[in-house]
């Protein structure tokens, strides 16, 4: 019995307008956007290989080790090979950090500061396509579920026969579940495929459990709605309310509860501006320097040259002072910027957090942060990155002082620098087990959804009047 | 008869559910959105002024300091959030706002740095927000069973027995929607007014109110083209399903498509060089003006000042041409990328609220050419000063030391004011796009005209 409702309800499905329309629709838009996530990767690639060759070569040609220090070295953060599916953040964050001395690295460089045209008009990827898309048509497939067919006059016919009410509502469900499966999975297989086929595009093992985990976290995010299209169909009579009911809901979960989010975390928590912090530290830093000055001043007046000193001993010492000075102000002014810089990054994480937790009601954002986790393009594989370079500060400013130092007394000629035993700085991305668990909330709250909607339609429909 | 017709059909939604939902929602969103903004522009607008009195500042020393420093140090000049940003805010957030400039030349324009990465991707909830997005959505809720639902639930052929033309049943329709539209606009503008008046902290000036009038007709006749390709997609099919189906994938073309994809076309059909080519292209400029000076200029300290000074004029002027050219090209993608999007009644109308408000791409590049031609005054001014020292060697050119060293007066020293696009710039700029918009919604409403003339009513 339940075998042939399925059936009935899929070819139903199947051979309506309403199918080829979303098919066709679903394909489109699937591939497209699958293709220009290819395109915008390979670009994206590119121009990574570029600069870290232009670095490279930048680094080559200086003279000294002198000029090498003062130049520092620049690290280009390389795009993620999902970035073809979900692109996250990626392009408003920086790109390019310089590592050298009294410089508190940043990621700076945006895709979107470079050119605003990228911020202006939006990027379409697979996610946004799931996102807006794809519930949209989850919720045209469900809304006349049960009210549709009350209007017909075709329930109460069904329900007529020998039939229990919950294998039927089971059996619509599942049925056009399925229905709506194959507009979704075909395209995706196919972009799937064509994604795997690029030769620049690699993709191990990690990638492709990553790549299942996103498809199924999609197929989640559709039954959301899906869900919520049969239990919203229980409880009106009439489909033209059950839809109107259907496309507010849409509208607040996907445009307005993540706007919100944002804005509430603003006003609950709110971060001081770039400029704050930047003039918080340039202040510091004018304190500082201008100590020591003060500081330099006095040591010349209590250390002035005794008589009979040999004036190019004393010329050394006092070289030798300032130097010591200068190095210790730097320190202490790189010391506060850290803190004041780390203080600021707190706090506007948190400020995220806020955010998060709290759009988080909404199954459009869950999917958006679960997608970014999952993909590596989110705020957190960016901090990541950023403090593996603030690590290799360190050890890089290291190498280049003691190769400075032990070139600077040469008499002779400098020598030209030899990057043979530069530290090379390293990352290594989240694994995927961290990935994954990172983005258990999110799946945990889609299925408590799905299982709420379900219930509740399963409940309203034993009640239901079909007459 | 017309009258009837508008009146039985306006009575008919104002009673439907569908119009007291769409009024909950506005009037929730109108009133959310303008809160969120007074809170906000205080804090920007604080932000912006500490900014520029910084600048004032450092001016002020330059200006103490010498003509020399007040010619070279060079100074940033920022735009702050517009007091009317409430009615559209035009992305603003993501175009630049900050120009860098000097005497010599205005190089450089930044986007507001530092932005939180994860309400970049988010849009302010200002008017043109809930017009474009949300209205737009119960306009096509509204109309697209306007033909098709009451051929099912068999009403039309009644009204059509009777003597009245189709062309006017259509036209009542049309005519009822819009004006219900209206209804559900108009309250959400005037609570979001009244929270700005009751803040206290933004006033509303005649030119606001001005704007609201602009923007309320730029919104009509946005909904207009809206209700027309809605009325279309209901006398397309015979079912109300079929065109609930049609009118929601309309919206997603309009909303999603067609505004998502720009980018990609631009990329591929208006491509521009990348910075990185544009810098090494001016280094090699450079390198190129420093072989061509005479062998050992830099030893004969005779004509060095001037020599340098010949050089340095020679850098500024390769260096300026390598950039105005590459940003005409940025421009000129930027403005055929949003001919493209022109495909969107939903881009048009965000462009109309442009013009309106005076904000936006308007306002950055009717800066960007006040901004040069104030360059061409100051330097101007800087010369002017230079030329008052009788111990300069009058050598004038950036980084150089041909420039008086005598200080200047401060209150003397030029100072960039910003100037809101006149009506007459607002209205060029929105004379395509209107007339795009008025073909598409007469286009959309003549079709529409044409099927319902064949339409089987039965």
């Amino acid at each position: 019995m339940l075998k042939d409702i399925i059936r009935k309800e899929l070819l139903d499905t199947i051979s309506s307008l309403k199918f080829v329309f979303t098919f066709l629709l679903c394909t489109v838009m699937i591939l497209l956007s699958i293709y220009i996530g290819i395109n915008n990767y390979r670009s994206d690639l590119k121009e990574y290989q570029a600069s870290v060759a232009l670095n490279r070569s930048n680094l080559e040609s200086q003279p000294s080790y002198q000029a090498l220090a003062g130049l520092g070295v620049k690290i280009s953060k390389p795009p993620q090979v999902l970035s073809t599916l979900v692109t996250g953040i990626q392009n408003a964050v920086g790109r390019v950090a310089s590592v050298k001395e009294s410089y508190d690295p940043e990621l700076v460089d945006s895709k979107y500061s470079t050119s605003p045209i990228f911020s202006v008009f939006g990027d379409l990827d697979l996610e946004f396509i799931v996102r807006i898309v794809l519930s949209l048509l989850a919720i045209l497939f469900t809304y006349d579920a049960i009210c549709g067919e009350k209007e017909s006059g075709t329930l109460k016919m069904s329900l007529a026969n020998s039939l229990p009410r919950d294998r039927l509502i089971i059996g619509k469900a599942v049925g056009s579940f399925i229905s709506l499966l194959i507009p979704l999975m075909v395209p995706l297989l196919l972009g799937l495929l064509i994604l795997s086929l690029y030769p620049d595009i690699n993709l191990g093992r990690e990638e492709w459990s990553r790549i299942g985990l996103l498809v199924l976290l999609f197929l989640l995010y559709i039954s959301v709605f899906f869900s919520l299209g049969i239990f919203v169909s229980t409880l009106s009579t009439r489909s033209s309310v059950s839809i109107l009911i259907l496309l507010i809901a849409w509208v607040t979960f996907v445009t307005l509860v993540p706007k919100a989010a944002v804005i509430a975390s603003g006003q609950i928590y709110p971060v001081p501006s770039v400029h704050e912090i930047t003039a918080q530290k340039d202040a510091f830093q004018q304190e500082i320097q201008g100590n020591v000055q003060k500081e330099v001043r006095d040591w010349v007046h209590t250390n002035s040259p005794k008589p009979g000193e040999d004036p190019k001993a004393w010329q050394e010492k006092f070289t030798k002072y300032l130097e010591d000075s200068q190095q210790e102000a730097s320190r202490k002014i790189d010391e506060k910027n850290a803190a004041l810089e780390s203080e600021f990054q707190a706090r506007r994480q948190r400020q995220d957090l806020i955010a998060m937790n709290l759009s988080r009601i909404s199954p459009a954002s869950a999917l958006m942060y679960a997608s970014m986790s999952l993909s590596g393009t989110g705020i957190n594989e960016h901090i990541r990155f950023l403090n593996s370079i603030k690590n290799y500060k360190p050890v890089w400013t290291k190498w280049a002082n003691s190769k400075r130092m032990r070139t600077l007394l040469l008499r002779k000629e400098q020598p030209k620098p030899d990057l043979s035993d530069m530290p090379r700085h390293t990352f290594t991305p989240e694994s995927f087990s961290q990935s994954a668990r990172r983005a258990i909330p999110d799946f945990t709250i889609m299925l408590v959804l799905i299982i709420l909607f379900i219930a509740g339609a399963y409940v309203a429909f034993l009640k239901y009047d079909v007459r | 008869m017309l009258f009837h017709i508008i009146l039985r059909e306006l009575r008919s939604n104002i009673l439907s559910l569908r119009m007291l939902l769409a009024l909950v929602l506005a009037l929730t969103v109108f009133g959310l959105g303008t809160l969120v903004f007074v809170a906000n522009y205080k804090i920007d607008r604080k932000e912006i002024e500490h900014s520029s009195q910084q600048e004032i500042e450092r001016m002020k020393a330059a200006a103490a300091e010498s003509v020399s420093s007040l010619a070279n140090w060079g100074f940033n000049q920022d735009f702050g959030p517009r007091s009317n940003s409430f009615i559209s805010n035009s992305r603003e957030d993501n175009l630049p706002v900050r120009f860098m400039y000097d005497s010599f030349k205005v190089d450089r324009f930044f986007v507001w740095p530092g932005r939180n990465p994860l309400s970049d991707s988010c849009q302010p909830l200002d008017w043109m927000f809930i017009v474009s997005i949300i209205i737009s959505f119960s306009v096509l809720l509204l109309a697209y069973d306007t033909v098709s639902g009451e051929k099912e639930a068999r009403t039309l052929a009644l009204s059509l027995s009777n003597p009245v033309s189709r062309g006017l049943v259509l036209f009542g329709k049309y005519v009822s929607v819009i004006l219900s539209t209206i209804l559900v606009l108009v309250p959400g503008m005037a609570l979001s007014l009244l929270i700005i008046l009751s803040s206290g902290r933004i006033a509303i000036t005649r030119g606001t109110l001005a704007e609201t009038g602009l923007f309320l007709a730029a919104a009509i006749l946005f909904v207009a083209c809206i209700t027309a390709f809605g009325i279309l997609t209901s006398v397309l099919t015979h079912r109300a399903n079929v065109s609930l189906v049609a009118a929601l994938s309309l919206w997603l073309l309009f909303v999603v498509v067609v505004p998502n994809t720009a980018l990609y076309w631009a990329q591929k059909l208006f491509p521009i060089e990348r910075m990185e080519n544009v810098m090494q292209r001016i280094n090699m400029e450079r390198e190129n003006l420093e072989k061509g000076m005479p062998e050992g200029w830099r030893k004969n300290s005779a004509s060095l000042v001037e020599n340098y000074a010949k050089l340095e004029n020679e850098f500024l002027a390769s260096e300026m041409k390598v950039r105005r050219d590459w940003y005409n090209q940025m421009f000129s993608q930027y403005e055929r990328t949003r001919l493209i999007t022109a495909l969107s009644p939903i881009a048009i109308f965000e462009y109309l609220c442009e013009a309106a408000v005076g904000g936006g791409y308007l306002r950055f590049r009717k800066n960007w050419l006040d901004m040069n031609s104030f360059q061409l005054q100051f330097l101007e001014f800087v010369k002017a000063a230079d030329a008052k020292d009788p111990e300069s060697p009058h050598a004038f050119s950036p980084n150089s030391w041909g420039i008086s060293g005598k200080p200047v007066d401060f209150s003397d020293v030029l100072i960039f004011q910003e100037k809101a696009p006149s009506i007459q710039e607002r209205f060029s700029h929105a004379g395509l796009y209107l007339l795009i918009l008025f073909f598409y919604t007469t286009a959309a409403f003549a079709l529409s005209f044409v099927l319902f003339v064949r339409y089987d009513v039965r």
